[in-house]
């Protein structure tokens, strides 16, 4: 569990000047994380749909909406998935990963 | 600083939840009211008697017909709407870039009814749907919204899921207040969990295409579809041949409308839609679960059969059946009111998630600029809605009948009061006096809701016997506002004293 994985360390001797940058830097590297997270997951979503689109053509309008609804349901899992695996340290690779994954399935698609 | 995967998820849950549930509380709030958005219409029209049958007659129909090509010529791209269970009445409608509003008919003569100009129920599903900033900023902000929202109840069910599972249903109400309001978050949060993945995931798929990255099929689409014509009337001295929006008059409807019917299996048809030189009648999208668009055209000129869409595959039915879920129209009515009891939870769940992170930051950051913003917000959105809401329904009954641009009038007393309890909320949070804020805006909401139904008996608009369940219920639910905003102010009051 990652909550047994990584204890909380106290440090009262911390200055409170110090520990409110660390804080406002780990703020920071939260929203950077977040933001990654949403570019990489934002695109699979894309990926996703132009698949479809490559798959069936432009003109099967129905099944691209389907992708469109699968996309949709994607996006925040891969969110989700890219920003709260980050304890791990493998939330961004794998969604990387991912996002690789269908962007080349997209290009080797006849 | 704690680096744990609660920790991360609390973070996401907090400040994501509460940045978007601000306007999130709002969308749902308004989505909630648009379950019964033609039965608020018609109470906001008590001139509209409701005791006909469903059935239109010959007379009716041509009366309709004839309406619309006289909207049709000031420009108006004006359809009918044909009688159902939920509004036995015929109506001529237009957009006007909001709403769909319009002459209403008789059913049985089609004789006009003199009926108040006023948005009515449309304008919450308006404010639903696109926060009236028109189908592409509006319904693109709502979609966006809709997927931080997914993104928060997926953080919120991380963080709390160890925690939940010995206490899956407790509610202290009378336990210590920040105790009390998470059990409340908690615990509409855990009963109405699927109600809420499922609406906002639907409410999401439907304008998705919004959000993701234009693709090639967009300009095909586009290309495909006619553009509808403009809502808006032209500009004076720029004002087209009246024939040249307008086609012939129509034959007459109710055989077109049993061809119809006839062709598509259907029992009832809904909408009639009339191009230039074509007359689509689509089914009535309440029979099922699968919110269908089968349609069939007609020549507008002699009435002959041209085409039929009637669409079928598993690809379409899961279209269909996301879009039915989430407008709910094949709803019986005691579905509809679990669909409004189910919003009404969700819209709690999001308030007293705004309550607690504000509880939350109170002691460490209550005098930082951007705390007092947050809650100043907060109470424009918590008290100001439901008072603007109050307000409107207020202004419907108080302004003339008659009154020119009067439905303007009414949206602005609503976002007038609205925008007061917005700048009442933030002064009193930079004075530090949101408390007292608090207290004087819920008394105040108590006293608009609870006045309600006396300005109701007052104004004389209605009869109390016929077509009386709209009205009684509207009241009581009103009514039933202002006293839980009495007892809350009642009960701040005695923790500041």
């Amino acid at each position: 569990m990652p909550d047994a994985v990584r204890k909380p360390v106290s440090r009262p001797a911390a200055p409170a000047a110090r520990r409110r940058i660390e804080k406002r830097h780990a703020v920071y590297k939260r929203m950077a994380q977040l933001a990654t997270a949403a570019v990489l997951a934002y695109l699979s979503a894309h990926f996703i749909v132009m698949h479809t689109v490559l798959r069936d053509g432009v003109e099967n309008r129905v099944a691209i909406t389907v992708a469109e609804a699968v996309a949709t349901a994607a996006l925040p899992l891969l969110l989700l998935l890219g920003y709260g695996a980050r304890t791990h340290g493998w939330g961004l690779w794998i969604l990387l990963a991912l996002c690789g994954l269908i962007a080349a399935c997209n290009l080797i698609m006849p | 600083m704690r680096d744990t995967f609660r920790v991360h998820m609390g973070w996401l849950h907090s400040w994501v939840g509460f940045l978007a549930g601000l306007v999130l509380t709002c969308v749902f709030a308004t989505g909630t009211l648009s379950v019964f958005d033609k039965e608020i219409t018609q109470w906001m029209q008590p001139e509209v008697s409701l005791d006909k049958p469903p059935a239109p007659t010959a007379v009716a129909l041509q009366r309709a017909a004839e309406t619309m090509v006289t909207e049709q010529e000031k420009d108006l791209f004006a359809f009918i709407t044909l009688p159902s269970r939920r509004d036995p009445v015929i109506r001529v409608l237009h957009y006007d870039g909001h709403e769909f509003i319009g002459p209403v008919l008789d059913p049985v003569d089609g004789h006009r009814f003199p009926a108040r100009q006023t948005a009515g129920g449309q304008f919450f599903f308006d404010f639903h749907y696109a926060l009236r900033n028109g189908p592409v900023l509006g319904c693109t902000i709502v979609t966006l919204l809709g997927v931080c929202l997914l993104l928060t109840v997926g953080s919120g069910i991380a963080i709390q899921i160890k925690a939940m599972w010995p206490d899956l249903i407790l509610f202290r109400p009378f336990g210590a207040r920040p105790r009390a309001w998470l059990d409340a978050h908690l615990v509409t949060g855990v009963l109405f969990l699927p109600f809420l993945i499922m609406i906002t995931y639907t409410g999401t798929v439907i304008r998705a295409r919004d959000i993701l990255p234009p693709h090639p099929f967009l300009p095909a689409q586009q290309a495909a579809v006619p553009v509808p014509a403009p809502a808006t009337p032209p500009a004076k001295g720029n004002t087209p041949a009246p024939t040249s929006r307008t086609g012939p008059m129509p034959p007459p409807l109710g055989p077109l409308i049993s061809r119809a019917q006839e062709i598509m299996h259907a029992e009832r048809c809904e909408l009639i839609i009339f191009s230039k030189d074509q007359i689509r009648i689509f089914r009535n999208d309440d029979a099922s679960l699968f919110l269908t668009r089968d349609l069939v055209t007609f020549s507008r000129t002699d009435g002959h059969f041209i085409s039929s869409l009637i669409q079928k595959g598993a690809a379409v039915r899961t279209v269909e059946l996301l879009h039915g879920l989430h407008y709910a129209r094949f709803s019986s009515p005691l579905l509809s009111w679990l669909y409004f009891l189910s919003g009404m939870a969700c819209t709690v769940l999001m308030g007293s998630g705004l309550v607690l992170f504000l509880m939350k930051r109170r002691k460490t950051s209550g005098q930082m600029i951007l705390f007092q913003t947050a809650e100043g917000l907060t109470i424009g959105v918590l008290v100001g809605l439901p008072l603007a809401i109050a307000g409107l329904l207020w202004a419907n009954r108080l302004l003339p009948a008659h009154m020119p641009d009067r439905m303007h009038a009414e949206i602005q007393v609503f976002f007038a009061l609205w925008m007061l309890s917005a700048l009442h909320g933030l002064v009193c949070a930079f004075k530090n006096t949101a408390s007292s804020c608090w207290r004087t805006q819920l008394t105040g909401l108590a006293f608009v809701a609870l006045g309600l139904p006396v300005v109701d008996v007052l104004t004389h608009s209605h009869g109390w016997r016929h077509d009386a369940t709209r009205y009684y219920t509207l009241d009581a639910l009103i009514i039933l506002m202002g006293l839980v905003a009495l007892i809350i102010a009642r009960k701040l009051h005695r923790h500041a004293s």
